[in-house]
């Protein structure tokens, strides 16, 4: 559905963007709510919101796990999914395929939706009866297979199982067989353990319960050489990296209880393989972290890795641009002068000046930096007066780097026909030229417009004003450097 | 300073003329027609007005005509687009001029490379004219929907020529935009040499700086070369408003949303029709570029009126005239016609008719055009083309006689003046029906004949009407498919405009009617001019305007589609909607109208190739003829014919009777019986839910019952309220009476009630004393939608006529009423009586050979009203045996399958025709889904080699796809081949064998050879699966399950839309019948005003203009059909269920009137089944 036919169906509707790395930390954090019940746990990839989870060796009468069943396994997993979407559902089966079918069907295919549990066990070796009564949509294949079986008065899976392995591949091929062995229990997806290694990580305790960074950020440094130099050792780079604070608050204070602890993840445009600007990002996290307690100790783990490849260089070397050092030094800026700062300039084709280009914050931070155009203050570049591309040089450009004002200020100008004089910010200002104006008038279905503009040059030489009149007045929209 | 004068005697100034405006012929590219653009320049003051279309003349004539009628000079001209040979370089600002400035034009870049440039050509005389038309045939011929003419051909045609310099795309205004002043002036003067000095340069001032700056440039160009400059404003709407309505057009244009168009849309909304006074301000540093513009108008005389066809020469023995020709023609063909010493023979009536018929003919030097006539019917007879003259040309003894038509028209006593008088402008209207699967070799006879210089078929411009308005509105505004299509099936009405104000919830729009035919939509009172006169304006109100229901409170459509009407894109769409309403949107080919002309026709009217192969047409449409003195001839296609042609060929084969249709016994009661008893589906005519409502309370009886038949069903005589009276006083409910003594001789054999076009005239003729010819003019005034004024004028003359013979005030406006509601949507007798033959001879057929007409009625389709399921139906109703198709049977269309006759004959004594069984009907491949020309033709070459043998013998002789070879199993064609499985079970035992076969290679566990031994060498793969079907695998054709008796149906519609294995609604009997859910026989037997519930398939929803809103459905269960008649307000709230569920559940109040049964529904169902309902046709609002 696109925003507008949304929109046509409700005016109020507010709009947020898909985003995809809230949707992966949140699979991340699942996951990990899930590892603490089975150490196998394997998000479906396409499909936010599965999991397959291990749970062999939780057999009813099992006492392997602290005597829990699958029932009890289950329910946990249950409390653990609720996180997660207050309707979870759960099903231990042989096979991912009947599990899957089981969390949208419950106990059998023709259990009525209010009655379904959200927990379901097939028991062992049973997925293939199981599966039997589910509907032929729950195999994949294609159309025409899908089709062709309809045709045929093949409605359901275990009617599928039933026709013979060769009479299936002598129709449908091997896409067919594989089909045809999923109908039969024959799955060969499995959750695979989590997390079997213990990722690169250096973990070091301070001398003294610390209620700064300044302590952390000196460990900090050594133990991010370390782990690079380990890593490049390996021909790899760093593409994720965590840092985990143990904080010294009461919920440690327990016998019992294990230490508070706190992580947060540094997600890099592109792999690094270089301390310094490595250490820059850590920095750039540590400094906005506020601490609610002391720091007893910190731990840096690489949560992702990436083959190691490329010259590294330097920043200002104009020869060639070191993308890992520019995200470093972007990130000092960050640090500097606060988190919304770096922003790109992203071109829209149209009329209307504020809305023609726009400050998108910066995330990909290299094409940012490699972008000429890049500046540190709100407002646009764009292609000014699109029709008039003398009279207001076309592409915001380092020499004519567009400055927009958002909103546009009231301002008085004495000559309705062409402005001489105006006043802006209490400050009466001489026009010594004016080119002007163009009429530019549109977005009629949306919030239209439609302005008459004037490029002015002021008589103090501080850049060409981009003004304009609508019903409502005279406005300076912004200026040229 | 020009003057002018206006219609009303007015003497017009202006100080501006207006040379370069487009209208919504510069297709996707203007958003005005050609009469709103003149009706704002006579708001404006303008003496004159030049149309400049993009490579386009279509829409001059209406332009012409509304300048006369508002006493505006027509400057006639087009925006040419030419190419300057090899690319120019020019620098990146001229570009961005023409992007901005121009953006709606929509600068191609393929364009761009090639160098192709706009210029602006102005027809100053009759061959300047000729040659605009020629450079535009020229430019066209090429690519299709890239026109373009070199600068060598450019050159050759531009004498009488005015040219200027062009928008932005122009090559001059490029180079000027580039800052290439010398370039510029080169340029210019390759023009001034082409042109003889004939050229101005254009400037324009859309408040775009740089617009400004380019014209500085082009004025100095101007001053260097010594030649004038002119300021256009390059008109593409006639009001700044309009400008949405551009910019909806430019969306469609680039296939975008409007979010997404960005500067492809112009930057402001200047680009409309100004005020003299506005380009006067605008340009008050340099006024002369205004005053230059009236210096130009002045040069360009040329106005449409100087175009003067004729028709080509017919080819003649030497010394013989036309007119001698053609009266031995017509002297022959009327010894044939009439013989002497016969009864019904010649007499002095005929020689008398004939003679003045001649005359006329004479007079109006159209005996050329009754020859080509006749050459082209002599043409089509030779072929065995079965053809027959309808419409007005009935009315001519020289017709018949020539064989064009086939009603007597002095038997039938019809007017010869409704045809052709010497007061008519136009040309006659001769329309001849083909046989619609034959008419192309007519079509190309003509091509080849004439020569495509001379001859080319008229085009009919298609516009935007309700559905696609709203369709492409709502895409543009970003809405979905779904939505935008939910939306048009909820607000559609019959034109954009009435949608536009369903959309606004106005309650106008409730009165309105189905969608399609914008001729229909005209209420009665809107074509009453209301600014006439006093009694037409009351008349108007007291007795045509339809109370409209009241609106509901809240917009309904929007709610129904689920929209939120305070988004201000939904807003906007009604605005939208109505702002396309009536807009071109794309050239389509008129359904048989060709011109002829002795002269280039291109020289007349830009000709361009069709979309269909080896057509050509013209830029105008058949309403722009008239003015235009062209003479049109109507090749139409007629399935009727067709029908016919094959009926009678499978009469004469299957049952050795040859049907000679002129020999009919056009009195068989038996025949008659059926029409009285509305059992006319496949019928001619009368077949539609209307005509069998009207055919019981009719009950024709004779043959002239059925030409009042054919002509009472129309929207003249339904918006006239004669259906009604007519029928009471045929059933004796009300007397017959007269409005005036004197017009009982015109009225007395449609009972005093006026039906046909002719009656009209006649009445104007006896009662208001018009000749003949003023009568015509009459009916020609008031079916024409273009002409206000002169119909205003003519009805005041009729009314003041009948005044004058002392009929009373309020009769002659009843009269005026009367004839105003048919003038054009009625037939003219002769029509109707064309017509009615095809009627007679298709019940007749229907009626004696019931399997031959329906073969042939189900081989001519698409034709008529229903689908093949609906007459398979109605067929097996009437006793006809209908077999499945049958790959060892069937062709590719369907067959006649007799029985006994070829053994008989063999033994050399046939019997009786009568007494040999009837034959059956087998289905043929046709039906099946899927299946196309090409498989037709794969079909036919594979059967040639002999029968099929197998599944796999039909699968690796065709070689189908495996979609179509799926299909044919599931449709039961290869049932053939199984004979020894259950009948439930045979499609899926040959799909089984289809899929086997049509596959390519074999897999490891199933080698082609399928061998045991392979099997089991393979059975490692997967063990344990094979083990758990290893007692199945040998019989798996077997452990297939049988089909149900509903699945069998669901597949037949599925494939083919048809099923012979029981009717949807009979799966569902036993579950409705508890429910008090009644079959269409029961309903028949109930009484009236009982409360009833019926259920079927929607074969038919229609919504008629007439009908003030109310929609009828006909509802087909396994016994037959009723109609459902729904209120406008019961339909507006459940309209989306009406008009998208296949199987519908209606309770309502039982109408019985004179055996006529209508079901009144209160209450609606959709019925959810998987009988294959869903892919059974419906015939919905056409």
């Amino acid at each position: 559905m696109t925003v507008a036919e949304a929109h046509a169906l409700c005016a109020t509707l507010e709009v947020l963007p898909w985003d995809d790395a809230v949707v992966h930390a949140a699979i991340a954090t699942a996951t990990a709510r899930f590892v603490g019940v089975s150490p196998q746990v394997s998000p479906v990839a396409g499909t936010p919101g599965m999991w397959w989870i291990g749970a062999s060796g939780f057999a009813v009468g099992s006492h392997s796990a602290g005597g829990r069943g699958e029932a009890s396994f289950a329910a946990g997993l249950l409390v653990a999914a609720r996180d997660w979407h207050p309707r979870a559902r759960i099903a231990i089966a042989d096979t991912c395929i009947a599990a899957r079918a089981a969390t949208w069907s419950g106990a059998s295919f023709d259990q009525a939706a209010t009655m379904r549990s959200p927990l379901t066990i097939i028991p062992a070796g049973g997925d293939a009866e199981y599966l039997a009564s589910a509907p032929l949509t729950l195999l994949p294949m294609d159309a025409e297979m899908r089709d062709a079986l309809r045709a045929l008065g093949v409605r359901t899976v275990g009617q599928f199982a039933d026709l013979s392995a060769s009479d299936v591949e002598q129709r449908w091929g091997d896409d067919g067989l594989a089909t045809w062995r999923l109908a039969h229990g024959d799955d060969p997806r499995r959750p695979v353990l989590a997390r079997l290694d213990e990722p690169p990580h250096v973990e070091m305790e301070l001398a003294a319960p610390a209620a700064t960074m300044e302590p952390v950020l000196f460990l900090v440094r050594p133990a991010v050489e370390r782990l690079v130099t380990h890593l490049v050792s390996e021909s790899r780079a760093i593409a994720a990296l965590a840092i985990t604070l143990t904080l010294d608050d009461a919920r440690g204070a327990l016998p019992t209880a294990q230490a508070h602890t706190v992580t947060r993840e540094i997600r890099l445009p592109r792999p690094l393989a270089r301390a310094a600007p490595l250490f820059e990002r850590c920095r750039g996290l540590l400094s906005r972290w506020e601490l609610s307690a002391s720091v007893t100790a910190v731990r840096l783990t690489v949560v992702l890795t990436a083959p190691f490849t490329g010259e590294q260089g330097h920043l200002l070397d104009t020869s060639w641009r070191d993308p890992g050092a520019a995200d470093a030094a972007l990130e000092r800026v960050r640090v500097e002068l606060g988190p919304d700062v770096v922003v790109k300039p992203m071109s829209r084709d149209g009329y209307a000046l504020e809305r023609s280009g726009n400050w998108s914050e910066e995330t990909d931070s290299y094409s940012a930096a490699a972008s000429p155009r890049m500046q540190f203050s709100a407002g646009a570049s764009r292609r000014i007066l699109s029709s008039s591309s003398q009279l207001i040089r076309a592409e915001g450009t380092a020499e004519n780097a567009f400055r927009l004002l958002d909103p546009p200020e009231h301002i008085d100008v004495d000559d309705p026909d062409a402005p001489r004089r105006m006043r802006w910010r209490g400050r009466a200002m001489s026009i010594i030229q004016s080119v002007g104006p163009e009429r530019l008038s549109g977005d009629w279905w949306k919030d239209g417009f439609s302005r008459d503009y004037w490029r002015c040059e002021r008589d103090d030489d501080a850049g060409e004003l981009v003004l304009y009149r609508d019903a409502a007045g005279w406005w300076v929209q912004g200026w040229y450097d | 300073m020009t003057d002018n004068q206006t219609s009303d005697g007015r003497r017009q100034t202006s100080e501006y003329v207006e040379l370069h405006c487009h209208s919504a012929y510069s297709l996707l590219d203007g958003a005005a027609l050609p009469e709103t653009l003149i009706e704002r320049a006579a708001e404006l003051g303008y003496s004159a007005l030049a149309l400049t279309d993009h490579d386009e003349l279509g829409g001059v004539v209406r332009f012409a005509q509304a300048a006369d009628e508002r006493g505006i000079r027509a400057i006639i001209g087009a925006e040419l687009t030419y190419s300057a040979g090899a690319p120019r370089r020019i620098r990146s600002s001229s570009s961005q001029l023409i992007r901005a400035a121009g953006a709606a034009e929509n600068v191609n870049p393929r364009a761009e490379r090639a160098a192709e440039y706009h210029i602006v050509l102005l027809a100053q005389d009759r061959e300047g004219y000729g040659n605009l038309s020629t450079l535009i045939t020229l430019g066209r011929s090429k690519t299709r929907g890239e026109p373009c003419v070199d600068l060598e051909t450019l050159a050759r045609h531009a004498k009488g020529l005015f040219a200027l310099t062009g928008c932005p795309r122009g090559l001059v205004p490029s180079l000027a935009a580039s800052g290439d002043v010398d370039a510029a002036c080169d340029a210019t003067a390759t023009l001034l040499d082409i042109f003889d000095r004939r050229v101005a340069i254009e400037c324009w001032d859309h408040g775009l700086p740089e617009e400004h700056r380019t014209s500085q440039t082009l004025i100095a160009v101007a001053r260097a070369l010594d030649i004038p400059w002119v300021v256009t404003n390059d008109v593409h709407y006639a009001r700044a408003r309009d400008r949405m309505v551009h910019d909806v057009l430019a969306c469609l244009k680039h296939k975008r949303t409007l979010d997404d168009m960005g500067t492809r849309l112009r930057p402001n909304a200047e680009w409309y029709l100004k005020s003299a006074a506005q380009m006067k301000r605008r340009w008050q540093h340099a006024p002369t570029g205004i005053t230059n513009t009236l210096a130009i108008a002045e040069r360009c005389q040329f106005r449409m009126a100087h175009v003067v066809p004729t028709l080509p020469a017919f080819p003649l023995p030497p010394g013989v005239s036309p007119d001698e020709y053609l009266e031995r023609l017509v002297e022959q063909g009327a010894r044939e016609r009439w013989p002497e010493n016969m009864d019904g023979g010649r007499t002095a009536e005929h020689d008398r008719q004939l003679a003045h018929e001649l005359q006329v003919i004479r007079t109006l030097r159209l005996a050329g055009f009754f020859l080509i006539m006749w050459d082209i019917v002599r043409f089509a007879r030779r072929r065995g083309i079965l053809c027959q003259g309808r419409g007005s040309a009935a009315n001519s003894a020289v017709c018949f006689c020539l064989g064009i038509t086939a009603v007597d028209p002095i038997k039938l006593g019809l007017l010869f003046e409704r045809f052709l008088s010497e007061e008519r402008t136009e040309a006659p209207d001769i329309d001849v029906d083909f046989a619609h699967e034959e008419r192309e070799h007519v079509i190309q006879y003509v091509y080849e004949k004439y020569g495509r210089d001379h001859a080319a078929m008229v085009c009919e411009q298609i516009t935007w009407k309700s559905r696609s308005a709203v369709r492409d509105a709502a895409r543009v505004l970003g809405f979905s498919v779904q939505q935008a299509d939910r939306l048009a099936t909820l607000a559609d009405r019959h034109s954009a405009r009435e949608t536009a104000a369903a959309l606004r919830g106005e309650a106008a729009a409730f009165s309105a009617g189905p969608p399609g035919r914008m001729k229909y939509s005209a209420v009665p009172s809107e074509r009453i001019p209301r600014s006439s006169s006093p009694l037409i304006r009351a008349a108007g109100a007291a007795e045509n305007v339809n109370p409209a229901p009241k609106a509901p409170a809240e917009n309904n459509l929007l709610y129904l589609a689920g929209l939120d009407a305070s988004d201000k894109r939904v807003q906007l769409l009604a605005d939208l909607v109505g702002g396309l309403h009536q807009l071109p949107r794309h050239r389509s080919i008129h359904v048989g109208g060709f011109v002829l002309t002795k002269e280039p026709l291109a020289t007349i009217v830009p000709i361009e190739p069709a979309s269909m192969k080896d057509r050509t047409v013209i830029q105008w449409e058949k309403d722009d003829l008239d003015p235009m003195r062209l003479v049109k001839i109507d090749l139409l296609g007629l399935g009727m014919l067709t029908l016919l042609q094959k009926c009678i060929t499978y009469v004469r084969k299957t049952r050795g009777v040859t049907v000679d249709l002129a020999q009919l016994d056009m009195a068989d009661q038996a025949v008659f019986d059926d029409m009285c008893n509305a059992d006319t589906i496949g019928v001619f005519q009368i077949e539609s839910r209307a005509q069998m409502n009207t055919l019981p309370r009719l009950k024709p009886r004779t043959f002239y019952d059925l030409v009042v038949e054919v002509a009472l069903i129309r929207p003249g005589p339904i918006q006239g309220d004669m259906v009604h009276p007519y029928l009471r006083r045929r059933a004796g409910i009300e007397p017959v009476t007269y409005p005036h003594p004197s017009l009982e001789p015109i009225l007395k054999r449609t009972l005093g009630v006026p039906l046909f076009q002719e009656q009209g005239m006649q009445v104007a003729i006896v009662a208001a004393g018009f000749t003949p010819g003023e009568a015509d003019i009459l009916r020609k005034a008031m079916g024409h939608k273009r002409s206000h004024e002169r119909m205003a004028a003519i009805c005041q003359k009729l009314i003041e006529g009948m005044k004058r013979n002392g009929i009373a005030e309020d009769i002659a406006l009843r009269i005026y009423h009367q004839i105003n509601a048919f003038a054009d949507y009625g037939f003219p007798e002769s029509h109707a009586a064309s017509f009615a033959l095809l009627v007679y001879a298709s019940a007749y057929l229907k009626h004696y050979y019931a399997p031959e007409f329906t073969a042939a009625l189900l081989n001519s389709q698409p034709m008529g009203f229903y689908a093949p399921g609906t007459i398979i139906e109605d067929a097996k109703r009437h006793g006809v045996k209908v077999r499945a198709i049958n790959v060892l049977r069937s062709g590719w269309d369907h067959s006649l399958e007799g029985r006994g006759r070829r053994s008989r004959e063999e033994r050399g004594d046939p019997p009786p025709s009568s007494l040999l069984p009837p034959p059956s009907v087998r289905l043929g491949l046709r039906l099946v889904k899927g299946l196309g020309s090409k498989a037709r033709e794969i079909f036919e070459v594979a059967r040639s080699d002999g029968p099929f043998t197998s599944v796999e013998d039909f699968v690796q002789r065709t070689r189908f796809d495996r979609r179509s070879l799926r299909h044919l199993a599931m449709a039961g064609a290869f049932d053939g081949f199984l004979k020894t499985e259950p009948d439930l079970k045979k499609r899926r035992s040959a799909l089984w064998e289809v899929l086997d076969a049509a596959r390519g290679d074999a897999g490891p566990l199933a080698p082609r050879s399928n061998s045991r031994s392979a099997r089991s060498a393979a059975e490692h793969v997967n063990p344990r699966a094979e083990r758990a079907a290893e007692n199945t695998s040998e019989r798996q054709g077997a452990r297939l399950p049988a089909m149900s008796p509903g699945e069998l149906t669901e597949a037949d519609y599925r494939m083919t839309g048809v099923s012979l294995n029981g009717h949807p609604m009979a799966h569902l009997r036993a579950l409705l019948a508890p429910n008090g859910v009644l079959t269409t026989a029961q309903i028949a037997r109930a009484r009236d005003g009982d409360r009833v519930a019926v259920a079927g398939l929607v074969i038919c929803r229609q919504r008629p203009g007439t009908a003030k809103g109310f929609v009828f459905l006909t509802l087909e269960d396994e016994v037959g059909l009723v109609n459902v008649v729904i209120t406008p307000q019961r339909f507006e709230r459940q309209a989306l269920l009406i008009s998208t569920t296949p199987l519908l559940l209606v309770r309502g109040v039982l109408q019985i009137e004179q055996r006529v049964v209508n079901v009144r529904a209160e209450r609606f169902r959709g019925l959810q089944a998987e009988l294959g309902a869903e892919y059974a046709k419906s015939h919905d609002f056409h």
